[in-house]
């Protein structure tokens, strides 16, 4: 994006600078929420390439009364591109598997492998957190333990599963950081997945 | 907002006018929801801990799992929960915990593997493990739980039916009971147990797992006192309806 389509778009969300350059932050990230939700790769980039199109469109004259609903529209639109990508892919995923059947366990056991020391990073009141949180039983007996845990931590069940959304993701971007530093292919990593070849 | 409307989108259940309201709805806060990734986490745990309903299950592989960035959310959870599972395995003393190992490997099978997946899963439901009812967070010393294993009985108190005995120990923490299925059992996603004393009085049971045949139920200690009880077990079916199970538990605190 060229700074003349950002001060265009910046221009559209408030005439005041400071308050549009909030807007367009907030747009972002609730554009990089919509499309984790969606369950699309690099959420970031794909924030980025809506706006793009977004600048773009309005560059060539589109009326725009609402940038964000605008936004959401393309957005959505690029979601279902993507998808029906990804869907491709997933078939050719499940095709790979039918082709090497153990390899599901294998990849497995390596993300495994990579999360240990991950977690070894970890507090051991976080990791005691976790284990707590997450342990092995079934229903309404598990909301108790929950509950239970938030009342002898002292916290709203909404701030003990907040807490621990935050480890995981804590556990998940390490898992991703140290997975694209090897050099064995995996899905995890930016090259093409191994399975590509079935696409 | 809540979790059960956040799964329905996740699952596509939503209508389609439906899933853009909610889209909408999201788009309109001020920062993205973070119910959200709460929802979306505890979604991908149920399904490995293979506690949705079937038709949820089925959504699941077939709608949700249909990205790799999901893909890779639900292999790094599974080998998260992995890890936690033996981390709690190693810290907790627990009766007759099951291997964990093969179930994971069948789990995981299983989840890469859609065509065989529900054989897997039928197999997979049977194991359980258990590490009492709640952590001890802050004292990682083992829990004392005085054990009793009852059968159905048909009868009511006022026949005089023949109930269980039970002493606890002043150091136990909780009384584990497994409590026989009937065979053949009814057909259920899962159960719920309420726990009578001769008063009338009733309250739910925590259910710490079950298999194809019992249900294990922990009741702190702190619940119990020198009395006789009766324990009425619910089968829920996968529609989200109940079924008493014919019949009652009967035992005594001595």
């Amino acid at each position: 994006m060229s700074s003349e389509d950002f001060a265009r778009i910046l221009a559209l969300l408030s005439p005041d600078h400071e308050e549009a350059g909030r807007r367009y932050t907030r747009l972002h990230n609730r554009l990089t929420g919509f499309f984790s939700m969606k369950g699309i790769s690099d959420p970031l980039t794909a924030a980025d390439e809506t706006i793009d199109r977004a600048v773009l469109k309005i560059g060539a004259g589109a009326i725009v009364p609402d940038v964000d609903r605008y936004c959401l529209g393309i957005a959505r639109n690029m979601a279902k591109e993507k998808r029906r990508r990804a869907h491709r892919e997933t078939l050719a995923f499940h095709k790979f598997i039918e082709y090497a059947d153990d390899f599901p366990v294998k990849q497995l056991e390596r993300i495994y492998g990579i999360l240990q020391p991950c977690f070894e990073q970890l507090s051991v009141e976080e990791q005691q957190l976790l284990a707590a949180y997450c342990q092995r039983i079934k229903g309404t007996a598990n909301a108790e333990v929950r509950r239970q845990l938030a009342e002898t931590m002292k916290m709203t069940m909404l701030a003990l599963r907040v807490k621990v959304t935050r480890l995981r993701k804590k556990l998940t971007d390490c898992v991703q950081k140290r997975s694209n530093s090897l050099e064995t292919a995996s899905p995890i990593s930016n090259k093409p997945p191994i399975w590509s070849i079935f696409l | 907002m809540n979790d059960e409307n956040i799964i329905a989108y996740l699952l596509e259940e939503l209508p389609e006018d439906d899933l853009e309201r909610f889209e909408d709805e999201c788009f309109a806060q001020e920062s993205w929801p973070v119910e959200i990734d709460l929802a979306e986490q505890e979604l991908i745990d149920s399904y490995l801990r293979d506690e949705l309903i079937p038709e949820r299950r089925h959504r699941f592989e077939q709608n949700y799992l249909t990205t790799e960035a999901r893909q890779e959310r639900v292999s790094i959870a599974a080998a998260l929960l992995r890890r936690l599972d033996e981390y709690n395995a190693s810290s907790t003393v627990i009766v007759s915990q099951p291997p964990l190992e093969p179930t994971w490997t069948r789990r995981l099978r299983a989840f890469w593997s859609r065509q065989t997946w529900v054989l897997r899963a039928a197999t997979a439901v049977a194991v359980l493990a258990i590490a009492g009812s709640l952590w001890l967070f802050r004292t990682p010393s083992p829990r004392i739980f005085a054990m009793l294993t009852l059968t159905i009985s048909n009868n009511n108190r006022a026949e005089g039916n023949q109930s269980s005995t039970v002493k606890l120990p002043p150091n136990a923490e909780a009384l584990k009971i497994s409590l026989r299925l009937p065979q053949p059992s009814l057909p259920a996603a899962g159960y719920r147990v309420e726990l009578e004393n001769d008063n009338g009085e009733t309250k739910s049971v925590e259910i710490a797992g079950k298999d194809a045949q019992s249900v294990l139920v922990v009741i702190p200690a702190a619940q119990l006192a020198q009395r006789q009880y009766a324990l009425k077990l619910f089968a829920i079916k996968s529609d989200g309806t109940e079924q008493r199970v014919n019949g009652t538990y009967f035992f005594i605190v001595e």
